[in-house]
């Protein structure tokens, strides 16, 4: 048999691998059987694929992962424990010690990033009125334990938030929420406040409750830099959920129907 | 004979939890050092290797708890480990302190007992470092014990299209490996 086509070397290659179904796999079986040229090719094909694994596996430094799987076990069992922001709030508050030490140490996020966007109270601030802000505290600050509850945002403060806003507060229509929150050395500056709209979709202050818890305890494992943290919570914090929990929109759990601090 | 239609409850969230953690316990003891591997390959260091390995199981974690798919659940893995890894690469090198590692070619070298073999892979890696960065990964991959499936998703290739790159750097190599 001497077929006009012969076969291309990357069917030779999924029959070597078996990746091929059976009837064509016997199909290429037989054209190589009757085709030299085939043949030769599957042959150093198939004799450079085993050569290279067996020397990729000859470099293998075994590495027993049981550190490893109880690092990730600890983790699943973390995320499983704070499942929402129910109890976010009340652990994760500010140090309220250290703000008042370096109250005057404050550092503007997001002021450069984010210029021209819309003036509108919705899910995330207007960049222009509320950049972000935050005390200038450390890692260890922030993930000290036994830390208060955060700071009620002063009436007066929050109708400054709602004019900057033009926003006219209807009982329970906004919440005046921190953008970096306390838990993340968030300050609370009118740059920090904004109000966020009850009725906005799925992307609730629960849900940023929820990133914050998150953001908070990736900061405490060393695993990113506080400073980054509260970049992206001030940047786009419904970026940032996305990005963290690898999904589009907010997991079921991490949706919640109260507020927990509502602003009448 | 009958089958008998049983109506059981819903399993308590917490045993779907605590099966959830079970199954990525014990997917991560099996792909952990395979993807920790192929990470170093797309140029980050062991030690964030393995912090976007763990960040990677965390992820299927809520993946699966979230019910979402499961099907080429391994690509999956590679997918968002490698999308990780890609990310980290690039806060590193914006960082002033970072020492961006060159790609390597395979895991890294380990105290040689079999001098032929230590020889081969030095001839097969300077092939390898050659090769388009899609080859190159699609080979290690390949390596690590993954189908052409999952390369594919991990890569957002085609089939066709691995199997065709698969089968151009074995022709490449087979200049070099083919001697005795
Ligand atoms: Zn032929």
């Amino acid at each position: 048999m001497n077929d006009a086509r012969h076969i291309d070397d990357s069917v030779l290659m999924l029959e070597i691998d078996g990746e091929l179904d059976s009837a064509e796999a016997a199909a290429a079986r037989r054209h190589c059987e009757a085709c030299l040229e085939c043949r030769e090719r599957r042959r150093l094909l198939a004799n450079a694929a085993e050569r290279f694994d067996a020397a990729y596996r000859s470099a293998f430094r075994p590495e027993p992962p049981d550190a490893s799987v109880a690092r990730l076990r600890a983790r699943m069992a973390d995320a499983v424990r704070t499942p929402a922001g129910t109890a976010a709030k009340a652990r994760f508050a500010t140090p309220a010690a250290a703000i008042g030490a370096a109250a005057a140490l404050i550092i503007v996020v997001g002021a450069i990033e984010f210029s021209g966007r819309r003036a509108v109270a919705g899910p995330l601030p207007d960049a222009r009125l509320t950049p972000g802000l935050a005390h200038a505290v450390s890692r260890d600050r922030v993930c000290a334990d036994n830390t208060p509850d955060a700071p009620e945002i002063p009436s007066e403060l929050a109708a400054q938030v709602f004019r900057g806003y033009r926003i006219d507060p209807r009982p329970r229509a906004y919440e005046v929420d921190y953008l970096i929150s306390p838990s993340l050395g968030g300050a609370g500056d009118i740059r920090n406040l904004w109000p966020q709209p009850y009725a906005e979709g799925v992307w609730t202050s629960r849900v940023k409750d929820a990133l914050e818890d998150h953001l908070r305890s990736l900061v405490c494992a060393g695993r990113i830099e506080l400073a980054a943290a509260q970049r992206e919570i001030a940047s786009d914090w419904i970026a940032a959920y996305q990005k963290y929990f690898m999904v589009d929109k907010p997991l079921p759990d991490h949706i919640a129907f109260v507020k927990d601090r509502p602003w009448e | 004979m009958e089958a008998v239609a049983l109506s059981l409850p819903e399993p308590p969230a917490t045993c779907v939890r605590a099966a959830v953690e079970r199954e990525v316990a014990a997917i991560f003891s099996q792909s952990h050092a395979p993807l920790a591997r192929y990470l170093k390959s797309v140029g980050i260091s062991s030690a964030d290797a393995e912090e976007v390995a763990q960040d990677t199981f965390m992820a299927l974690f809520l993946h699966l708890r979230a019910g979402k798919r499961r099907d080429n659940l391994r690509g999956w893995i590679f997918r968002t480990g490698r999308n990780l890894a890609l990310k980290r690469r690039q806060a590193n090198s914006r960082e002033i302190l970072a020492d961006p590692p060159p790609p390597a070619a395979g895991p890294e070298a380990c105290p040689e007992t079999n001098a032929v073999l230590a020889a081969e892979r030095q001839r097969l890696e300077a092939v390898v470092r050659a090769l388009p960065g899609r080859d190159r990964e699609c080979l290690l991959l390949r390596a690590e014990g993954l189908r052409y499936r999952e390369i594919a998703e991990t890569l957002d290739m085609s089939l066709g299209a691995v199997a065709a790159s698969l089968s151009k750097s074995f022709s490449r190599l087979s200049n070099v490996s083919d001697r005795p």
